[in-house]
Order: C-alpha cells, then structure tokens, then sequence
C-alpha cells in the first residue's frame, strides 16, 4: 500500500513537473505548481514528517503560489511571448547533457548506502513526533543557522524594498 | 572531532564569530541611523551613513586582525569555527568591503542615488561572507552564502535606471540560484551518505574509507560546481561579462574580489579540511586512517588542472576584443580565478599561501582598478569605452598613473604585487611537478599583458578623440585608491611579511581537521 | 665598499622621483642638471667600486650586497641583492659611462621638447632598471630590470606619442619583449625546479657540482631546455631572429634614446644575460649551437636589411640587430668575454654613430630620409668626423675598436670547440656580414656628408653644426670607438708592441673560469695556428676593404644612375631586400590575426551566442529588455550561460564516474 502510494505520488510530480514547464499558458502553470505541491506533501506524509508536509500545504501552496499569481496578474502576460529557440541544434545537446545526468545520478542511487544515524533514528523520531524532533533539532543543534536564515528574509526585505521602492527624486 | 561545542553559550559565540555579530549589529543599527536621517539632506545623509560604515568595516577588521587572529587555537562554536585561515580571507573581505565603502561616498553622489540601503546590503554582504568562510558546517555554508549572494543580488541592481544593472542582477540571480541548487543538492546527497553536515566529521567518514565512493563523488562534483559558480571559473564564468558590466562601478570592485575571496575561502576550505584532508605537522594522534586521505585528488586534481587552464585562456582571449573597460576587468577576472586555481591544484602549504597572498594582492588592485575607472566615468556608463580612455593621460595625470599602476599589476609585471602572487602560485604548481600547467599559464599572462597595457598605450599614446568630464573626486575615494596603490607597490617589494602572515594562515587549515 | 652598490641604482632612481613627481614646475636648467647628475653619481660610485676591485686578488673579485629578503617559498628564497663580478662592473660602468653622456647630449637635443620633464624623468627611471638588471644578484632581481628597461623602453620610444606610428611602434616593442618575458620566465621557473634557487651563487656551483658527479651530463635536456628558453627571452630583448622586428620601428623615439637603449645598453642585456649564464650554457652545448648559428643568421640577415634602407637611422637599427648577431655569435661559441668585448666597443661606436646621426637629424630639422642629405661634411665637421671614426670602428679596420672585437669573435667562431665544423660555417657568414656592414656604412656616410646636397633650400639654409653640450660627447665617443679596442689586443699583435697584455680577457677570466675549463676538458681542442689566425684577421679586413670599395664605387663615382639602375635590374630581389623580406607582413598573416580573430571568435560563439545585433541595432535593443522584467528574461539568453553551467556540471560529473 505505502509503496503504491508513493508510486503514485512520485509519478505525478514528475509528470506534473514536466508539464509545468512545458505548458505555455503562465496561469496554467501555476495552477498545476498548486497540484504538484499538494502531492510533495503526500510524499513527505509517506515519511512520517507531518510538520513538513503541513508547512509545504501552508507557506508553498497557501502563501507562495498565490503571490506568483498576484505577480502574474500584475503583469498582465494576455500575448503569449514566442521566441526562438536558444540554440538552434541545442535541443539533442540539452537532451545529450539531461541523459548523461540522468544516467549518473541513477548510478549514484543504487550504489546508495545509507550513512550512520544522527541522534535522530527513525524510531526515536516516531516516538517522540516528527514536529517535536524537528523543534529540538532547530532550538538546539540548529539554532544559530536558524538565526543566520532569518538575516536571509532581512536582507531579502531590504534589498526587495530598495530595488521597488520609487526614487525619491530631488529630495 | 576536536572540541565541537554543542551548548549555546554568549561568550563563546563573541570569541568565535566576534566580527560577524559586530557586522550584523552594526547592519541592524545602519537601518536605525537610517531612519533617523531620513528627514535630513540627501547629503548629509550619505556621507553620515558612508562615514558610519567606513569606521563599522574598519572596527571590524580591528576586530578581526588583533583580537581573533591571536586565538591560539582553532576553536569551534558548532557550525563556525574560528581559526587563523578563516580570519585572514575574512580580513581580505573586510578590506574589500572598507575600500568599497570609501569609494561608495562619492560614487553614490556622482551617481545621485544616495540610499541608505545600499550601506547595510553592503554590511550585511560582507556579514554573510565572513560567515561563509567561518563555517564548518554545509548548511551554514549554504544559509550564509545566501545572505551574501542576496545582498550581492540586490547591490548589483542598484542602478535602477541603467537596464544593463538591472538585466546583469537578474541574470545573476537566475544563475545563481541555479548554482546554489546544486550545492544544496550535493550536500543533502552528502547528508544522506555521511549522515553529518559537518566538514570535519564528514572528513574522518570519507577517509574511514567505508563510504561508497559514488555518492560522495557526485555530491563532490555537485558541490564543486556550485563553487566554481561563484569563483567565476569556466565554464561557469558566462554571467560574470554581463553582471560585472551592468554593476555600480564600486559594486563590481567588490564582487570581484570579496565574492571571489569568499569563494575560494570556502572552497579551499571544503576541500583541503573537508574532501582530501591536510594533517598538520604535528599529526593527529587520534587519526589512523591517513591512507585514505587523498583519495580523491585523481579525482579533482585533473578538473581543476582543465577548468583553470581553459579559464585563463578563455578569460584572457576573450578579454582581448573587448571594447568596454569594465567587461574587459571581468574577463581579466576570470583569467585571474584561473591563476589562484592553479595555486589550488598544487595542494601544497605554498600553493595555498600563494592563493591567499593573491587575493589579497587582487584585491587591491581590482578595487582600485575599478575605483579610477567610476572615477573617469563621471556618471556611470559614461565614459567607459576604451575609446574614451585615449589621451587621458594628460588631461587627468593622476588618476590615468594610478589605473596604469593597477593594471600593471593585473598584468604581473614586476615590482607590483601581481607579480609576486603569480610567482607564488605557479612557484608551487612547478614544485608539484605542473610544469606544463604553469608555462601555458604563463603564456596567458602574455596575452593579458597586450590588453592591459592598451588601456596604458591609449592613456599616454593617442590624441583624445572626445571629451571626457571625470565626476567630482570626494576625499575617500582618492585615500582607497592611495592605500590600494600603495599596498600594490608595498606588497610587490616587501611581500614577506604578508607571505608568512598567509603562510600562518594556511596551516591553520591542517587544525580546523 | 660593498655597502655602496646600492647607490648606483638608487641616483637614478631618485632623479626619476624628482624629475617625475615635480619636473612639471622646474626650469629645463634643473631638469637637466637632476637628470645628468644622478647618472653621473652612479657614474662615479662605479668607478670608485672598480677601483676596489681592482684592488683585490682576481680570484675573489665578487662583491655583493643584500638589501632586503625578497620572498621565499617551496624552498626557494630571493633576496632583493645585488652582485658586482668583473663582469657586471664592465657593464655598470658602460650604462652609467654611456648613459651620461647621452644625458649630456640630450640636454641639448631635447631642449626645445615641451615634455622635457617627462623625457629625463623616463630616462633616469631606463638607467635604474637597467642598473637593477645588471647589478642584480640573482634572475628574479635581473627579471625585475629586464621588464623594468622595456617599460622605460616602452614609454620612450612612444614619446612622441603624437606620430601615430611611434605610439604603435612602442606597442609592438612591448607585446614582441613579453614574448621574449614568457620564454625568460619559463626558463626561471625551469632554473627553480632543477637547481632550488635563482641565485647566481647558487646555481651555477649547484651545476658544476651536479655535473661533476655526473647526475647532470653534458647536453642533459634539462639544462637545453633552460638555456634555449631563456635565449627566447634574449631573442626578445635583444633583437634576434625571429624576434627582431620591433627594433627598426623603435627608432620612432628621440635619436638619444636609440642611442643609450636600441644601441648601447639595453639591448645587451640578452647577450649579458647568456655571458652570466654562461656554466649553463658551457653545459648545454647544443644550446649554445642554436645560439650561435640564430646570432649567425641575425648577423647576416640584418645585414642585408640595412642595405637598402634610406632612413639614416632604420639603417643604424638593421646594423644594431646585426651586430647584436655578432655578440651573440661570441657567446655562441663560448667566446663569452669576445661577446662581452664587443658589446663594450659596440656601446661606444653604436652610441656615437646614433649621436651623429641626431646632429644631423637636428641640423636637418628633422628629416631622416638619407636621399634629403649630401655634402654635410662642410657644414658639420665635428659630426662629420667622429662619424668616420664610429664607422671605421663598425666596419672593422685596425686600429679602431670594432676590428679587436669582431675579429676576435669571428677567429673563435672559426674553432668553436664545441662544433668546428658548424663553426667554419658560421665563421663564412659572419664574415660576409662584416663586408656587407662595411658597404652599407660607407653607403650612408656618402649619402650624408659626401656629394651634392640634396634636400630642400630651406634645410640648406639651415645646416648648422651642434651646440658643444652634444659634440662634447660625441668626440668622447669617437675617441673611445678608437682606443675602446685596445683593451683587448690579441696575443699575437700584443707582441709586436712589447707583449702588451690583453687586459679585458684577464679581467673577464675569473667570471668565465669554470667554462673555459669545462670547455678545454671535452671538447676538441680549439686552437688554431698562427699562420691560420693571421689568414683570418687579413680576411676580414680585406673583406671590409671590398665592401667600403664597392659602396665608394657605387655611390661615389657612379653617383646617382647605378645605384637606380641595379635596383631596376634586380627589381625582384631589390623590393624583397626593401621590404625586410616581408617578415613583418608575415608574422602580422600568421600571429597577430590568428589571435585577434580567435578572441572574437571566442567572444561570439561561446559568450555572446545571440547577441550578434547588438553593435547594429542597439537602442531598439535596450529598449526592447527595459520594458518589463519578464521580458528580460525571456528574451535574453540566460538560458545559454544555464546550458553551459549544466554541460560543465556534467562533464565533470562523467568524468568522475567514468574516470
């Protein structure tokens, strides 16, 4: 049943991946993100990690998704924009390229093993909950890159807000 | 596994990243001042937020240069450590960043885009890339390498007039949001194999010898790429022409060599503490499998030795049909990723000292490079064809002496520091038996000698053709450019001191293990 | 006395700060005064340093000096020091000797030049470097002068940066020497890897000692290889085939600075170079081959070009490049102190020739062209004179210097002891050479000063005799062209006069004491007999004595119609000659576009892939990405850099697998 299932999410976010980028209609797309965000979710609840797929459901299908829409609506795309290919013979390179990464990183997958555990075993986390291990791990362990990432969102705040923000000329 | 310090504990977190929190709070109190001057004078608040962040930078590196460098040993504070070759590039950043910061107070007035923010995006860079080059630990390398990257992001952006600013930022962004994706997924492949994010643990797992060599290969290939990004090596060097091009003049200064700094810092650092480990002499007692430990250098070594000779090649090429000073900097910018790795590929003590002296010697001559060149520039994109370089000589004598300073110094002719740091790196790849790799480096150098110099040949040796107005000079600007002209000459007669500063630096690396 | 070395680069140098940083706000009186006086210092601490030297045993003449410690790593360690033998002392006294006067006659050359500041501020700072290169106590420190002197070289012979060729002549001097820089680099690093050191007093007994237990055999590919790379650096720096091609064009300069550095010193400085190496180069006997059959050809070569020339000093140049041949072919065949010699005697009579050149460009106001001139002899008898003297010297009649010098290379070349066979050969072209450089000399001493004047009424009108503060120098010079060979008198004259010794050759010998002891120990004796030697030295001189003849013959008594009429008979040949066999056209075919349109070729396929409108239609272009940031994107060609990076990130990828 759980393979089943994970089959079934796996196979759709890729299938779905492929579609996004191919789809030419920008709202499509999104629309489609949305589908394709719910189904990571599925997989992350296949792996005991509620509070990912929570989060997944909440700041990327609820926040992120709907502020792409905001953006695409601004903009206004009505035309479709149509241009050229890049490389003009580059479709079989790109093809050549995607297939070599492919190939080398299945072979990194089946001669995959699996390192020592941390603190964190899967029993302990299945003991204790997901959200509760994750709380540990980012308090303690974590806690200052967990610090430095909110410099992230501060620095991405003000670089954000002098780019958009409208020149105050002559003042 | 030495003294990795789990417990959260103030003081110890000062000892260890005392120059990041000084950065940080002081980035944190910027946008306060900030604030504050927002009713003053366009004026007046520029030169209060320049000043302030010139004396931030400088207390920093007063910070850095007498409190942590006499640390006696390598301490750790979980996923930062604090040791002598993390201090030094951080120096080098810091140095950057300062010289950035005295040019910014008049450029930023020629410009007429006086904006507080545009100091703390560059204190927090600077915060972000000391933390970078600090870190022992991937994830952190990662968050801090973001902090840079978006300040970077936003900086090279700043000309929010000029398209090619806003088209080189994007482009920057895109990439290196792809560059930084496939870091990220090297070291979660890293994670799942060696189940630590630690370098140092991850070393001791890699040299145990019982991992399975493919993961750790393609999470090492991954890895590699994502740095080669940022140090702007070929094949990853595509954005460096557009972004470096469309930058605020100063901007540019400062991502080709504190960036770089960055970069090379941490990829050294991944690679000399984390991939093939270097033992100090004193060895590590607790330490058995040592066979192990340069298991991977078949591996990097030849990437390395291709990517850096088509570097130089393809940078100095290239660099030759350029007609823009500034595209031409980056390509010479490129070629110069391709010396200091040949300083890598030595894997030797003087082959990192090597690259540690020539980012430094970099340093000072592509800030300054890029300070006469805003300079002449007036407003930016005004004057920077090479066109409008002929006969610049006479009109503006000191300036045109100090560009052509620099730019011999690019060009690694001797008495300057460039010459000496070329000698250093490529002294050790022929110690190390790269022979053929130092004398087609040196070759290179030949052909980067033809473009620099041309810029020199137009300055001094042809009639001007238009008239070129340089912008107002503000006083900061020309004492960076005194420091940086004669830290090139210093370094270039008296490199020994600097040499063996570096070279403390360097084994430090053996101690981070 | 070793305390003081210092001093003789440092005058210099000073005079180059002072002269550079405030010359703009002197009177030409100061500017003269600070630029000749600190040469002449440098000057007088040489003379005083010689003097003790002279004073010690020859066997311990090495004097040195350690200023500062430089840098070290991986072992190696290099002091900023400085090293006077026997061998650098003739040099120093020659630049500081040669490079005063022509600061003397400068003063009156140049006097009317704006820049005049600028002129001796550049000529101090060319004396320093080339005090650096010549006092230097290791390669790194004669590396620092080598591309110091091309710097100064640089600036000066753009000088006039006016003249659009002068400034692209000074260009090429400055690409074709870091040509010649990549090979003398190389060839450092070569040193570094094999003996641990760039110290003259380190490497060469490292080499005598490696060589005597045989772990360095003679011809060991090694040493070849640093002998022949660091002669590609003396091939740039010093003119030689195939590097030549920028000295005619630096003749673009003011006539002073063709005199001190395109004659007199720093074009030496690969045959000083070759002479200080000269254990490696004993060592290397193939290398030395190289050299010595290069210089051979240079010499000929050179030769040929100087004879159709009608610039008075692109003459002068072809004759430089061509007598450098002959210095190299001394040091070619381990007749290092003969190579020495005739770089001393060359100094002077080279300096001289281009000295008078310029009193007659001065007197001519400027007009070079040989064709403008005759008859100058009347009105300018002083140049007139010390010209003779300077050209007797350069065509190789005794007594004057050019006949010690030569002859004694050229009698060397003929039992070369390493190839004696390939040494008869070399012996032949040289000696053609020599009569070929009689002709063209002669040819330009009648077409100046002898028959009608030529030019304009207005230069007639003009001619005038130099001011004292340029023919002063000039008789010095002349002088010196005569008695400069007496200083190295062969044995076999010598005795005629009451055994007069050879007194160069015992000053030189300790310098080259190791080579001319390995050279004895393998190779064929070189001696050759009285009877034979004589036969030699006759030949040369009737050689030159033809080729002054025939230039009398062609230019004097036939005048104008013959030499037009050759030219006609022999067009084809005759226009090859007139274009300097085309080298030029060819090397820009063959190296020059190559490269400029790779970097392009670069730039456009791999970097700038669908850029290619930009240069036509760039505005609707700009305008087309400002619009809106999505349209940025998607209509630049970030994907391409994408492309690039993912092909990059896999290669290395498959590499690592598939290793």
């Amino acid at each position: 049943m759980v393979q089943l299932l994970f089959f079934y999410f796996a196979l759709v976010v890729i299938g779905l991946g492929l579609r996004i980028v191919t789809c030419k209609n920008p709202v499509h797309s999104v629309l489609l993100m949305l589908l394709l965000f719910f189904h990571m979710a599925g997989l992350y609840l296949l792996l005991n990690a509620e509070f990912l797929a929570a989060v997944q459901v909440i700041v990327y299908a609820g926040a992120i998704l709907v502020l792409y829409l905001f953006v695409l609506f601004l903009v206004n795309l009505r035309e479709e924009i149509k241009m050229s290919p890049f490389v003009q013979k580059g479709k079989w390179a790109g093809l050549v390229a995607a297939l070599a990464l492919l190939i080398t990183f299945l072979r990194g997958v089946f001669n995959f093993t699996l390192g020592p555990h941390g603190q964190y075993t899967i029993e302990k986390v299945q003991q204790i909950t997901h959200t509760k291990a994750m709380g540990e791990a980012i308090y303690t362990t974590y806690i200052l890159p967990f610090e430095i990432a909110g410099l992230i969102l501060l620095v991405a705040v003000i670089g954000g807000l002098a780019l958009a923000k409208k020149e105050d000329k002559g003042a | 596994m030495n003294n990795i310090n789990m417990s959260f504990d103030l003081y110890h977190l000062w000892q260890v990243c005392g120059g990041q929190l000084i950065l940080i709070v002081a980035g944190l109190l910027l946008i306060l001042v900030d604030i504050i001057l927002m009713e003053k004078d366009q004026e007046i608040r520029g030169r209060w937020m320049g000043w302030l962040t010139v004396f931030i930078f400088a207390a920093t590196i007063g910070h850095l240069a007498c409190r942590e460098w006499d640390l006696h040993d390598t301490i750790f504070m979980n996923v930062f450590s604090a040791d002598k070759y993390s201090i030094f590039i951080s120096i080098v950043m810091t140095c950057a960043g300062l010289l950035a910061a005295m040019m910014s107070i008049g450029y930023l007035r020629n410009n007429g885009l006086v904006r507080g923010e545009y100091y703390i995006l560059l204190v927090f860079a600077v915060a972000g890339a000391i933390g970078l080059i600090q870190s022992v630990d991937l994830l952190m390398m990662f968050i801090t390498l973001e902090v840079m990257s978006l300040a970077i992001y936003a900086l090279a952006a700043f000309l929010k007039d000029s398209s090619y600013s806003q088209e080189g930022a994007f482009k920057y962004f895109l990439l290196g949001s792809f560059g930084s994706a496939l870091f990220l997924f090297g070291v979660a492949i890293i994670y799942g194999t060696t189940g630590t994010l630690n370098i140092t643990q991850m070393a001791q797992y890699i040299s145990g010898g019982s991992y399975s060599t493919l993961p750790i290969l393609v999470a090492f290939a991954m890895i590699m790429a994502g740095f080669f990004f940022k140090m702007a090596m070929v094949p990853f060097h595509m954005w460096t022409p557009d972004v470096y091009e469309g930058a605020p003049s100063v901007i540019t200064g400062f991502m080709a060599t504190a960036v770089k700094a960055a970069a090379f810092g941490v990829f050294m650092k991944v690679l000399f503490v984390g991939f093939t480990p270097i033992l100090a002499s004193s060895g590590q007692p607790d330490f058995a499998a040592t066979v192990n430990l340069s298991a991977l250098g078949p591996y990097w070594k030849p990437v390395i030795w291709w990517l850096a000779l088509l570097s130089m090649f393809i940078g100095n090429l290239i660099a030759v049909s350029q007609s823009n000073i500034k595209r031409m900097l980056a390509y010479s910018s490129i070629a110069h990723a391709g010396y200091m790795a040949v300083g890598i590929i030595a894997a030797n003590g003087e082959g990192r000292m090597g690259v540690l002296f020539y980012l430094f010697a970099y340093t000072l001559m592509n800030i300054g490079a890029f300070g006469v060149v805003y300079l002449i520039d007036g407003m930016e994109r005004k004057a920077q064809d090479l066109e409008d370089y002929r006969g610049l000589g006479y009109i503006y004598p000191s300036l045109s002496f100090l560009l052509s300073l620099f730019l011999v110094a690019m060009a690694g002719l001797p008495p300057t520091a460039g010459f000496i740091a070329k000698f250093y790196v490529f002294a050790a790849a022929i110690k190390e038996g790269y022979f053929l790799l130092a004398a087609l480096g040196v070759l290179t150098s030949v052909i980067g000698a033809y473009y620099y110099l041309r810029v020199i040949y137009l300055m001094y040796m042809k009639e001007k053709v238009k008239d070129v107005e340089r912008g107002p000079i503000a006083a900061p600007t020309v004492v960076a450019l005194v420091i940086a002209a004669l830290g090139v000459v210093y370094l270039g007669l008296l490199p020994e001191n600097l040499a063996s500063v570096a070279n403390l630096a360097q084994q430090s690396l053996a101690m981070i293990f | 006395m070793d305390k003081y070395i210092f001093l003789i680069p440092l005058f210099p140098l000073i005079g180059f700060l002072i002269n550079g940083l405030l010359g703009k706000r002197f009177g030409k009186g100061i500017i003269s005064f600070i630029g000749c006086m600190t040469v002449g210092f440098s000057f007088i601490v040489s003379l005083f340093i010689w003097k003790y030297l002279l004073s010690l045993e020859p066997g311990h003449r090495i004097l040195t000096q350690t200023l500062w410690k430089w840098m070290s790593v991986g072992g190696l360690s290099v002091d900023v020091s400085f090293m006077i033998d026997p061998l650098s002392m003739l040099m120093i006294l020659v630049v500081t000797g040669v490079g005063f006067l022509i600061h003397v006659y400068s003063t009156g050359y140049m006097y009317e030049d704006e820049s005049y500041w600028r002129y001796f501020a550049y000529l101090n700072m060319f004396v320093f470097f080339m005090a650096m290169l010549v006092l230097g106590g290791n390669y790194l420190v004669m590396f620092v002068g080598w591309e110091g002197v091309g710097l100064a070289s640089y600036l000066l012979i753009g000088f006039w940066y006016q003249g659009i060729d002068n400034a692209v002549a000074g260009k090429k001097a400055f690409v074709v020497n870091r040509i010649g820089d990549f090979g003398f680099v190389l060839g450092l690093f070569l040193m570094f890897w094999t003996f641990g050191s760039l110290s003259y007093l380190d490497v060469f007994p490292k080499a005598l000692e490696l060589f005597e237990q045989g772990s360095l055999p003679i011809n060991s590919p090694v040493l070849v290889a640093i002998c022949l790379l660091l002669f590609v650096g003396a091939t740039g720096k010093s003119a030689q085939i195939p590097l030549y091609i920028w000295l005619p064009d630096a003749m673009a300069g003011p006539t002073p600075v063709s005199a001190l550095i395109h004659a007199a010193t720093m074009v030496t400085a690969g045959v000083y170079m070759v002479a200080r190496t000269n254990v490696l180069y004993t060592l290397a006997p193939s290398a030395l081959l190289v050299v010595a059959s290069i210089a051979a050809a240079t010499a000929f070569f050179a030769a040929t070009m100087g004879v159709l020339q009608n610039d008075i000093k692109k003459v002068l140049a072809y004759s430089t490049v061509s007598q450098l041949g002959y210095m190299f072919i001394g040091v070619g065949v381990t007749a290092y102190w003969a190579g020495i010699f005739h770089l001393m005697t060359h100094a002077f009579f080279k300096a001289c020739l281009f000295l008078c050149s310029g009193s007659v460009i001065h007197a001519m106001s400027g007009d070079q062209d040989m064709r403008h001139m005759g008859g100058l002899a009347k009105k300018m008898p002083i140049t007139y004179i010390t010209m003779l003297f300077a050209t007797l010297a350069i065509s190789g009649l005794p007594p004057f210097a050019g006949f010690f010098s030569k002859d004694e290379i050229l009698g060397k070349a003929f039992s070369f002891p390493y190839y004696p066979m390939a040494g008869k050969i070399i012996w032949f072209i040289g000696t053609a050479g020599a009569g070929i450089t009689a002709f063209y000399m002669f040819r330009l001493i009648f077409m100046t000063f002898h028959g009608e004047f030529r030019g304009t009424k207005e230069q007639e009108h003009h001619l005038h005799e130099s001011p004292a503060n340029m023919t002063v120098p000039l008789v010095i010079l002349a002088l010196l062209s005569l008695f400069g060979g007496w200083l190295g008198i062969p044995e076999l004259i010598g005795k005629f006069f009451g055994h007069v010794p050879n007194i160069l050759e015992g000053f030189l010998e300790p310098v080259f004491e190791h080579s001319s002891n390995i050279v004895s120990q393998f190779a064929h004796h070189g001696h050759v007999a009285e009877p034979v030697e004589w036969t030699l030295m006759t030949t040369s001189v009737v050689v030159a004595i033809i080729g002054i003849s025939l230039a009398y013959y062609i230019y004097m008594v036939h005048g104008k119609e013959l030499p037009q009429k050759l030219a006609q008979k022999y067009a084809f040949h005759y226009q090859v000659i007139y274009n300097k066999y085309y080298v030029d056209e060819i090397y820009e075919f063959l190296v020059v576009l190559p490269i400029y349109y790779f970097s392009v070729f670069l730039w456009k396929v791999a970097d700038a892939f669908f850029i290619d409108g930009i240069g036509v239609n760039g505005p609707a272009w700009v305008v087309k990405r400002t619009s809106s940031i999505v349209r940025l994107v998607q209509n630049g060609y970030v994907q391409t850099y994408g492309a690039f990076m993912l092909v990059g990130m896999v290669t290395i990828l498959c590499f690592f697998i598939y290793r």
